[in-house]
């Protein structure tokens, strides 16, 4: 972790091989780091390739991982975000065609989809995935290209079960799930927030309603 | 789908969890370690854990330790044994390392952790 930028590249590279290993085998692997020989870069840019992180750090604008037969991205790939994006991607093995799931992702920024574009190559075309408003905007700013396709997919958008309008990935969010009762978010959990038998907003949980609860134990984590 | 979370405490693991931990020098180091191993443990996974000169002694608050090591189920192993040093990292070697892990692990009817 205190080596040259070429070994830290070569290490992120590592860590995404492992990572497809272990989503496609019963492994679990844990990679500890010592905070304190990391700059904040090289702790950004591990963090988002460790699909699961220890509380207390700062999370990473994004996260890519591998999932099936795709490397997915969550989280933001915003203006702020694109110098870190364009340097994670710069270290995906190059030993398969690449297929980058934009559909879990909260924002996708046009700066994303210029990196995106440039990664694209004839000897390793990428197809991205990604829902109607990505399919538009690839539309406008011309990218689809021989080397880079695009294909759509839909992404349900959770809403509140007392009011029936969408949650924010940001608002205090009530789930049920695996039988209790807790307060997350989109941007903290999207998975849970996803599986949920149900979700609330937090300040519709409790309320009388035609379906929310009246009662239920409640953790805060 | 695989599941994206913050946790805080390494107990909690499930199988295809990739986690990055983030902690401060070789106490908190096996203090997750052990955490990871005990619960790995109590599923009957294969373990194994990479450190810097791994000091079993610092893992003596994982019940059956003694155990875990005579029978196999835990393997300790140095960083430069696994992951080679400086420029002789292969990340296809390392690969095969940990398919080697797993092969041993389902022979033995249990899955696998790497910490």
């Amino acid at each position: 972790m205190r080596g040259d930028d070429e070994s830290f590249r070569r290490w992120l590279a590592w860590e995404q091989l492992t990572d497809r290993f272990q989503s496609k085998s019963m492994v679990t692997g844990v990679c500890f780091f010592d905070h304190a020989a990391l700059s904040g870069a090289r702790r950004a840019d591990l963090a988002a390739l460790h699909p699961v992180c220890s509380a207390g750090i700062s999370a990473p604008p994004f996260s890519l991982f591998s999932d099936r037969d795709a490397l997915f991205v969550t989280g933001t790939l915003d203006t702020f975000a694109a110098e870190q994006f364009r340097r994670v991607l710069g270290t995906v093995p190059v030993d398969r065609p690449l297929v980058v799931d934009l559909s879990r992702a909260e924002f996708v920024g046009h700066h994303a989809l210029f990196i995106l574009a440039e990664s694209a190559s004839a000897e390793r075309p990428l197809l991205v995935r990604g829902d109607g408003n990505l399919s538009e905007l690839v539309s406008l700013i011309g990218l689809a290209t021989p080397q880079l396709r695009f294909e759509h997919v839909d992404r349900a958008v959770p809403t509140c079960a007392h009011c029936g309008d969408v949650i924010g990935v940001y608002q205090p969010t009530v789930i049920m799930l695996d039988g209790a009762c807790r307060v997350t978010s989109r941007a903290a959990h999207p998975d849970a927030v996803d599986k949920a038998l149900a979700r609330y907003h937090h300040a519709c949980y409790g309320r009388p309603s035609r379906s929310a609860p009246s009662s239920g134990m409640l953790s805060v984590r | 789908m695989r599941r994206r979370a913050s946790i805080d405490e390494a107990g909690v693991l499930r199988p295809h969890d990739h986690v990055g931990w983030f902690g401060d020098g070789a106490g908190d180091l096996y203090s997750v370690a052990a955490a990871a191993i005990a619960d790995g443990a109590r599923r009957r996974e294969k373990l194994m854990f990479v450190a810097e000169d791994p000091d079993p002694a610092r893992l003596s608050g994982v019940d059956g330790l003694e155990r875990l090591l005579a029978t196999g189920q835990l393997e300790l192993a140095a960083v430069d044994a696994v992951y080679g040093s400086g420029k002789a990292f292969s990340a296809g070697d390392q690969l095969a390392t940990f398919e080697g892990v797993l092969g041993e692990a389902l022979a033995m009817g249990t899955a696998a952790s790497v910490s």
